[in-house]
């Protein structure tokens, strides 16, 4: 965030009276326009939008976010019109659902449409706008907002709207690029009237309020930042004051406050009930805290405690500068700092580490334990709305056995011998369409193993999937502590008699296992098998991608020439030669 | 005409427009100040209901046509 002003939490009402001011600095902040992908915000609503447009606009320059903002209306003909159109930017649809349209008076050209049909036109909308790689916000059927004075919102609410509010559901469920937004939740969580009043509704057809209006743009503009640049990973706690009311160290375990026996308790229980969620859905947690481990870990063996020290896949309990703490928790889980969230109830902890580590989200969220909870879901920086993954499933214990593995591997003076003990185990295989969601996952998050960071629509994987000239070659890894999932992914393109790589990756979990040279030795044999001379890889240098620089060199390949920012390398070797190459995995090819 | 109060809004409309030398006389309208629109409009009533304590009716609010109006029907309202 530029301006602290607008960072959340705020009072969203003190912030419309300066709304000119915010768009006049917004006006004046010169990022560069040109060198960031370009996007288009579609609102299909119909209402009168231009204060949540200016809102958008504000927040997502706090953002960095390059975006356009075109208002459209909502109905079937809109829908389709906007799933047929082909734009070559990026586009991201808030589909602002409302009652009203679904009320003869206020929108008399849905009178001949029944509800499954309007389910179907938003079914069709969502499949296609996502697989073209855009991106769908939409709102369910729950406005409270001015309706005309004869309808019955209760009885419209028992029919109507909850088949239509399960097909949103569904679709959430289904489309890892579409999230369902509860616009009465939001209204929960921030404690502010969204909906607006009838006088505002009848002066200027404003359907949300003022401050509804500064706190939905929020959301807007954090989800599409989400979007972009995928969801925070792991979330950093303090302990005292932050996962139980009290001080360990001064009240000792059984004065702290959890559980039901004690208004903060009861609020504390809820915290930590909610780091259990955000970690089965595959958010990594961590701890940061001032104090005595011993005494410190005494903590989760309160009868209450919702949470156990195994939930935690990193610890730096110790009375070091927090900063210093949290970058080695980001070393440790190899997760760069922008993936991190740190809470913590104590303010000059929590302005050190900004100061020190701006990269970090640190929300304000006051002393006030209520606040913690509203503040995380108000932010959402996990997306937890997201379609989730089998690997996003596994990924917390993956991490937290991965802990084990660090400990083990600290006692074992030989990494060969280590790796040999961990049975690393890789299953290569062709994936198919059930593995597309996390195929698009890994291959657009992935920065650090990634040899072309070339990222790929779901169009794009279907190409790899049917073109008999491009192949997708694939490999879920597990070793004796747990299970990694679908980690590697390689796409090759058949040119004549050889074989380019068009791009390789793999997840920062897994590498320097020697799982990539298994992987290899698996996938060149394959290729050579199938009738291919030469191999050909690239690698195009980021800052994040350093560590697999002399990779190809090390399997065998020779650099040859190419333009500046390319290097390029081929492969010719003889089956005999690759059956040379070295690992310590148990491998089962399926290829 | 109540200038405390004119002088009042002419605060507020120098906050909200953030331009401290903003003038803001009786027949003020909204053509006179360019950054003046809907989004405006509705921000500087809310903030002229929060210094006043009062709430206005949308047909109060479609019938004004300049400052000098407001003043008066802030006048009339509070008292």
């Amino acid at each position: 965030m530029k301006n602290v002003d607008l960072a959340y939490p705020f009072d969203p009402e003190a912030l419309c009276l300066k709304a000119k001011y915010y768009l006049k600095r917004t006006a004046q902040l010169d990022f560069d326009k040109s060198k960031d992908q370009k996007i288009t915000l579609k609102i299909l609503g119909g209402y009168t939008n231009n204060i949540l447009e200016d809102w958008i606009t504000i927040f997502a320059a706090e953002l960095d976010l390059n975006i356009e903002i075109v208002s459209g209306f909502w109905g079937p003909g809109f829908l389709h019109a906007a799933s047929e159109s082909h734009s070559d930017d990026h586009v991201i649809y808030f589909l602002h659902n409302s009652l009203r349209d679904l009320i003869p008076e206020c929108n008399a050209h849905l009178v001949q449409y029944s509800v499954d049909d309007i389910a179907n036109f938003i079914e069709q909308f969502a499949e296609k706008t996502t697989n073209r790689g855009h991106h769908v916000i939409a709102t369910y059927f729950e406005d409270t907002c001015i309706m005309p004075p004869a309808t019955d919102i209760v009885e419209m609410s028992n029919s109507k709207i909850i088949s239509l509010n399960q097909t949103l559901i569904n679709l959430a469920a289904n489309y890892k690029n579409f999230r369902a937004l509860s616009l009465n939740n939001l209204e929960h969580v921030t404690e502010t009237k969204i909906f607006g009043n009838s006088r505002d509704w009848y002066l200027y057809g404003h359907c949300f309020s003022m401050g509804g209006s500064v706190l939905l743009a929020n959301r807007i503009a954090s989800q599409i930042k989400s979007f972009l640049t995928g969801p925070k990973k792991v979330l950093v706690v303090d302990l005292d004051n932050t996962l139980w009311g009290g001080v360990i160290g001064d009240d000792g375990v059984s004065k702290i406050e959890l559980g039901p026996d004690s208004v903060n308790g009861r609020i504390f229980s809820d915290i930590q009930s909610y780091l259990l969620m955000l970690r089965s859905r595959g958010v990594i947690l961590a701890i940061s805290s001032k104090n005595d481990v011993a005494l410190a870990s005494e903590g989760f063996s309160h009868k209450h405690s919702v949470l156990a020290l195994g939930d935690f896949a990193a610890m730096e309990i110790n009375w070091e500068a927090k900063s210093s703490n949290i970058q080695k928790i980001s070393k440790k889980l190899n997760v760069g700092l922008d993936s991190l969230v740190f809470i913590d109830d104590n303010i000059r902890e929590r302005e050190e580490v900004k100061t020190y580590l701006p990269e970090i989200l640190v929300p304000s969220c006051g002393e006030n334990p209520l606040d913690f909870l509203s503040v995380l879901e108000f932010l959402d920086p996990f997306d937890i709305k997201a379609k989730l993954t089998r690997e996003d499933l596994l990924r917390a214990d993956s991490y937290s056995t991965k802990k084990d593995r660090d400990l083990e591997k600290t006692d074992s003076q030989n990494p060969a011998e280590f790796l040999k003990k961990s049975e690393i185990k890789i299953h290569a295989f062709f994936p198919r369409e059930e593995h597309k969601d996390r195929l698009l996952q890994l291959t657009n998050k992935t920065n650090q193993f990634n040899f072309t960071t070339k990222r790929v629509t779901s169009p794009d994987v279907d190409d790899f999937f049917k073109n008999p000239k491009k192949r997708v070659f694939a490999a879920e890894v597990n070793d004796k502590f747990g299970s990694y999932g679908l980690t590697c992914i390689c796409y090759v393109i058949y040119d004549g008699k050889k074989a380019v790589i068009d791009n390789w990756l793999m997840s920062c979990r897994i590498f320097s296992k020697t799982v990539e040279f298994a992987v290899f030795k698996e996938i060149a044999s394959h290729l050579l098998s199938e009738g291919m001379l030469e191999i050909e890889g690239s690698y195009i240098p980021t800052k994040r991608n350093l560590i697999i620089k002399d990779l190809y060199l090390k399997l065998g390949f020779v650099a040859v020439p190419d333009e500046e920012s390319v290097v390029r390398y081929i492969y010719n070797n003889t089956f005999e030669n690759i059956q040379k190459i070295e690992h310590h995995c148990e491998v089962v090819n399926e290829l | 005409m109540n200038y405390e109060i004119l002088d009042r809004i002419k605060k507020i409309f120098q906050i909200y427009f953030d331009e401290e030398s903003l003038e803001v006389r009786a027949e003020t309208t909204a053509h006179d100040i360019e950054e003046w629109d809907s989004l405006a409009q509705i921000g500087l009533v809310l903030s002229m209901e929060k210094e006043f304590n009062l709430r206005f009716v949308p047909a109060d609010i479609e019938r004004l046509k300049n400052i000098g109006e407001m003043v008066e029907l802030i006048e009339t309202k509070s008292s």
